[in-house]
């Protein structure tokens, strides 16, 4: 075999420069969004143990006083520390938004790559679940869950992961289509690997990239569900959330006029973790389809 | 194309037979689709059996259907002397290692998310690893295909074609199976590539005792690794036999249009090819390849043609066959 051992008549067109590594492709931005919302994960962990203001305590600051060191982000009406408030809100806001999507892509991607897979009946029942799913006005899915099953934490996430599960199934379903016509799969099971082993071996590692992707980008809808529903006054009964903070400091008009901090700086929270999400997700598929895909 | 019967099968030991395979797709609104009717042949051990035919001519069809993906419609495939098609799903998934394939799309045939070394172990990690099938044995095997096995760590993405094509036959050689089912193994590479791929074959043909079924659509790569040569037309079989008498004598009228489009070639143009292949939707009846034959009469558009022997290893299906056979003892 050695004569057929030819690496200068059939080049890896890396032999000279290695590609570059993973960290590096995923660019500055990636970097500076996860930054981003590790902070705010951090943030909102530690708040129990950082120096902060109770959040429900009233009279710390003046009404509506703008902020000032100490008070980064001033009080909102009742002279509650906004900074605190945001800090305590992230918690509610970022475990409803990462239950929701773990909601979706534990079911939502199960049923999608089961779906995909094994195609027939069950693959018909999971894609006429996915449209009626989503031709249901989510927020009034949403209201009805919550309404009837109460304001907790718990099933207003679950009633976004139910939101969740259509949309990452489709994906999850049309990915796997894909990738069960290839012929890996099809060696795979002539050296004898089962259904299983082919769906976690094979399958399961090309769909968890875009899925991934996804899920970055749902939290964030998440979120911005979570406000939505404040907004509209049924978020969680006990506790705070962003949405909640951002719908009591932006409810009354001449509140708002007079100091539109107590509801700008939480909004400008919100806003930058979603589009770090966003921009996180992005990049991670962008880079992975790019590179590994469409070779 | 259109040949009927099991007159080419041979006597004696063989390790693949397969007879009267039918393979039918369900089509649109409820037709059928024909992609092998009623294909026989034999492969005895060690030889190497070249199938050609246009795109679409049901080569890769049969071969797949040889190990059961899918399953055939119809007819018996036996490997030593087990019926394929009647195994359980066990008895088969054990059956099955021993006959590997290669395929066109070097690229999609390795999972772009595993290790080339994942990949080239599959097959041992499900059946396990014993003895001599340890690791060094897969190190000795990537090396063997020509691949440094410092690089075993990389993804498929990080290899050329070509390069994925080795990668692609190490798998198919870690089980140490006795047949090895190449469908146009060569076709999706560049020509300089094809040649050192075709060598390495050969040489782990020989090194590994293999068995061949090589499915091309190029005649030049097929006679240069084939004992025997089936042509396809239309999901049947045209003419069969040793390579030297398909390629030197060929008496099938689409054999000779096959040989007549390479360039270069002594058979008259006349012989070549006219025409749009018949859908296998709805297949001529008679002689399947009557639409298109400068020698078509009534009984090619009624009559399917039987196999008649042409010479000592020899077999054409043809009412109106174009040379003259061999005389036989």
């Amino acid at each position: 075999m050695t004569e057929l051992w030819l690496p200068s008549a059939d080049p890896t067109a890396e032999d000279e420069k290695p590609p570059l590594a993973l960290w590096r492709r995923l660019g500055f931005g990636f970097w500076v969004s996860v930054g981003w919302v590790l902070l705010v994960i951090g943030l909102a962990l530690l708040a129990p143990i950082l120096p902060l203001e109770d959040p429900n305590a009233t009279g710390v600051g003046g009404r509506l006083e703008g902020p000032r060191p100490g008070l980064w982000f001033g009080a909102d009406s009742t002279g509650r520390d906004v900074f605190s408030l945001t800090i305590w809100g992230a918690r509610i806001s970022l475990v409803v938004g990462f239950i929701a999507i773990v909601v979706g892509l534990l079911v939502g991607g199960s049923i999608g790559i089961l779906a995909g897979y094994f195609r027939g009946l069950f693959d018909g029942v999971a894609s006429f679940a996915f449209a009626t799913l989503l031709s249901f006005p989510a927020l009034i899915l949403a209201i009805l869950i919550t309404t009837l099953l109460g304001r907790t934490v718990f099933w207003i996430s679950i009633s976004l992961g139910i939101l969740a599960i259509a949309p990452v199934g489709r994906l999850a379903r049309a990915q796997t289509l894909v990738f069960a016509e290839k012929e890996f799969v099809m060696a795979a099971r002539i050296l004898g690997a089962d259904d299983r082993r082919i769906l976690i071996r094979e399958i399961l590692p090309n769909v968890v990239v875009p899925m991934s992707a996804l899920a970055l980008l749902g939290m964030s809808i998440a979120i911005v569900a979570e406000g939505t529903l404040a907004f509209l006054g049924i978020s969680v009964a006990d506790g705070l959330s962003w949405g909640k903070q951002i719908f009591e400091a932006g409810s009354r008009a001449t509140d708002l006029q007079t100091g539109p901090h107590a509801a700008l700086f939480p909004i400008g929270v919100v806003f930058l973790t979603v589009l770090s999400l966003n921009f996180a997700g992005d990049r991670l598929r962008e880079v992975f389809d790019a590179k590994e895909l469409s070779l | 194309m259109v040949g009927i019967g099991n007159a080419m099968l041979r006597e004696g030991e063989a390790l693949i037979h397969v007879e009267d395979l039918v393979v039918e797709f369900p089509g649109p609104r409820g037709a059928v689709l024909h992609a092998v009717s009623d294909v026989s042949f034999d492969v005895r051990a060690g030889e190497t059996l070249g199938i050609v035919g246009e795109s679409g001519c049901g080569k890769s069809t049969t071969a797949k259907a040889v190990i059961q993906m899918p399953r055939p419609t119809s007819g018996q495939v036996l490997y030593r002397d087990s019926d394929l098609t009647k195994l359980d799903k066990d008895a088969l998934r054990a059956t099955r290692t021993d006959l590997q394939m290669i395929f066109q799309d070097p690229i999609s045939a390795l999972n772009p998310r595993r290790s080339i070394w994942d990949i080239i172990r599959e097959g041992v990690e499900i059946w396990g690893t014993h003895g001599e099938w340890g690791d060094a044995r897969i190190l000795e095997l990537i090396e063997s295909v020509g691949i440094d096995p410092q690089y075993k760590d990389r993804k498929p993405f990080q290899f050329s074609g070509g390069q994925c094509q080795r990668i692609s036959i190490a798998r198919a050689l870690a089980l140490d199976p006795h047949v090895l089912i190449c469908d146009e193994p060569v076709s999706a590479l560049d020509v300089s590539v094809q040649a050192q791929i075709l060598n390495l074959l050969d040489d782990l043909k020989k090194q590994h005792d293999l068995t061949m079924l090589f499915i091309s659509h190029d005649l030049a790569v097929v006679r240069n690794v084939s004992d025997r040569v089936m042509v396809m037309y239309l999901g049947r079989v045209a003419e069969v036999g040793d390579a030297d008498s398909i390629f030197d004598n060929p008496a099938h009228p689409y054999t000779q249009a096959l040989l007549a489009a390479v360039p270069g070639s002594d058979i008259a143009a006349d012989a070549s090819l006219s025409g749009e292949l018949p859908s296998p939707l709805d297949p001529p009846a008679g002689c399947r390849f009557n639409t298109r034959c400068p020698h078509a009469s009534d009984i090619c558009r009624t009559t399917v043609p039987e196999f008649e022997q042409f010479g000592p290893d020899h077999w054409v299906a043809c009412h109106h066959p174009q040379a003259t056979p061999v005389e036989l003892d």
